[in-house]
């Protein structure tokens, strides 16, 4: 069998094949391939490149990384990855080199990528112009919702203006029956109210969690007076449907934490919690909230005597404008901003069926490490 | 001749090659061409009373796609890294960008070019953004390779903080 001739191999390659002679001194073997006369004439006519950082600047700080390469004496490529040349005439060449130790010579292969390196750039570049439309699209979608949201604020002023004519009237010596108009009234007006400032505060939480910046200086919160405060608030409508309200205040500990997070937005997560189980709840059932906590997490529980969650609803429970089982939800938000909120302290947030009848809704938190204690902490802020 | 290695480092898409395009060629094009690998240009310039020869590399962006192989950075004298100021993720890509070198190669003479100055409409880095990276330490200017503001000062700016160092 006839053995083909290696430098016949080169040439077909089209590689241009150096030896190393010394630091920064590459001699050519074989004949120069037609690239190499158009990129680095000098070298392909006196087959020598002794001063290569003149020659190829990018080459010539791969020889650093080929130098180590020759010396350890591994079998393997190490490669340059891709670099651009331009010829006399303008051209531009891709090229790239390897470093070989073939039968102990130290040996530079360079080669003109051309066709496969058009192809790897085409699929770079389709990539990246995908990468780019999602930008903007993300983009667009962001100033829709900021200005969707700035709607729903300016709907604020006139629904106020209306409660303010509302609470005029209602302390006006009315009839009775006229009375209880302006009363419905008011009342829709706070639940709207209500429902704004709801949708509001989701969208800035929500803005906060992808976009903004931490600076981790928690102020700690009081598990057991936020707690309370929640409880109380929520008391009434606990007690107008008959539902009982149950928690073991012990459990919470005592005293201000150091957690994650800030005691408002506790309040509202651990309310929305509250709020999704009373609306779950039969008559004379009980809503308990439990704490457990061990060396790193505190967990706090919501759990309701209902008729539970049905299977198909609890992978997209968390998810937003998701409502519960026969569409008892508001509309959908309250959940997926307890999970927003959790997730930006570093907690996790999740669903339990509970053994027999109802659901648990739990959150935990990371306890932080107790830090020497250099003043007194402030007063708690209540909110009203 | 003084030589002096200069890399433009960015996200992908924020314009470093057209900038290099500008200074060195005086040319743009609105043709989007993603950089694979490097090219390296070169250009005289006169900082003060120096003739100063830059060899500007220009890196391939870095993304997940392609990441930067930071011995392309080895005896680089300083950075311009590069942003597009119509994407506030590509400043965000920046801060980590010189993290890495920071770690990498120490404190090196840089400047910041936020780019595409040009699409006034579009654009999204406000001046308490600019002044925040300001008080960050950053020497930071918006550029357009399009209409060719301030991309010679960027460069000039780089060459004189290099000198000084």
């Amino acid at each position: 069998m006839e053995v083909p001739n290696l430098t016949d191999v080169v040439q077909a390659l089209d590689l241009a094949v150096f030896r190393r002679e010394s630091v920064g001194v590459l001699r050519l073997l074989g004949n120069p391939p037609a690239w190499l006369e158009e990129v680095w004439p000098s070298v392909a006519r006196s087959g020598l490149m002794d001063s290569v950082i003149e020659v190829s600047p990018y080459l010539d700080n791969f020889l650093i990384d080929a130098d180590a390469h020759w010396k350890s004496g591994k079998s393997h490529r190490a490669r340059s990855g891709p670099w651009v040349e331009t010829a006399a005439d303008g051209r531009e060449y891709n090229l790239e080199a390897s470093a070989m130790n073939v039968g102990g010579v130290s040996t530079l292969l360079v080669e003109d990528l051309g066709a496969s390196f058009e192809q790897r750039r085409a699929m770079l570049q389709t990539a990246r112009e995908n990468m780019l439309a999602y930008e903007k699209l993300n983009a667009e979608v962001q100033r829709k919702e900021v200005l969707l949201h700035c709607v729903v604020h300016d709907m604020c002023s006139p629904l106020q203006n209306m409660m303010m004519a509302l609470s005029m009237l209602d302390s006006e010596i009315l009839a009775p029956e006229v009375r209880g108009m302006v009363q419905l009234g008011l009342q829709a007006g706070r639940r709207q109210e209500s429902m704004i400032d709801n949708v509001l505060h989701m969208y800035a939480a929500e803005m906060r969690a992808h976009y903004g910046r931490d600076n981790g200086e928690w102020p700690g919160m009081d598990l057991r007076s936020a707690t309370q405060r929640t409880i109380e608030l929520n008391r009434p409508l606990f007690a107008q449907q008959n539902v009982t309200l149950a928690w073991d205040a012990e459990s919470a500990g005592s005293g201000r934490r150091r957690l994650p997070g800030d005691e408002e937005h506790y309040e509202r997560v651990l309310g929305n919690l509250l709020g999704n189980a009373l609306r779950h709840s039969p008559t004379g059932s009980t809503v308990g909230i439990r704490f457990e906590e061990d060396a790193e997490w505190i967990t706090i529980q919501v759990e309701d005597e209902g008729g539970g969650v049905p299977p198909h609803l609890q992978a997209q429970l968390f998810q937003k404008f998701q409502q519960g089982a026969i569409g008892r939800g508001k509309v959908g938000l309250g959940l997926f901003f307890c999970r927003i909120i959790i997730a930006k302290w570093g907690g996790e947030i999740g669903f339990s069926p509970r053994s027999g009848n109802g659901s648990c809704f739990w959150f935990k938190l990371p306890k932080l490490p107790t830090l020497p204690e250099t003043k007194k902490p402030g007063p708690t802020v209540s909110k009203s | 001749m003084l030589t002096k290695k200069i890399c433009l480092l960015g996200s992908f898409s924020v314009g470093k090659t057209s900038l290099v395009a500008r200074f060195v060629q005086s040319v743009f094009s609105e043709e989007y061409l993603t950089t694979v690998g490097v090219k390296v240009d070169k250009k005289i310039v006169l900082s003060g009373d120096q003739e100063m020869m830059l060899m500007i590399w220009d890196l391939a962006g870095d993304d997940d796609f392609q990441r930067m192989n930071l011995n392309f950075l080895r005896g680089s004298a300083g950075i311009i890294y590069v942003a597009d100021g119509t994407r506030p993720a590509s400043v965000d890509a920046v801060l980590d960008l010189r993290d890495r070198v920071r770690t990498n190669l120490g404190d090196l003479p840089s400047v910041l070019a936020l780019n595409k100055a040009d699409l006034v409409d579009a654009w999204q880095i406000d001046e308490a953004r600019l002044a925040q990276l300001q008080d960050g330490g950053w020497s930071a200017r918006k550029t357009s390779a399009k209409d060719g503001s301030n991309v010679e000062e960027t460069f000039s700016e780089l060459a004189s903080r290099m000198l000084s160092k």
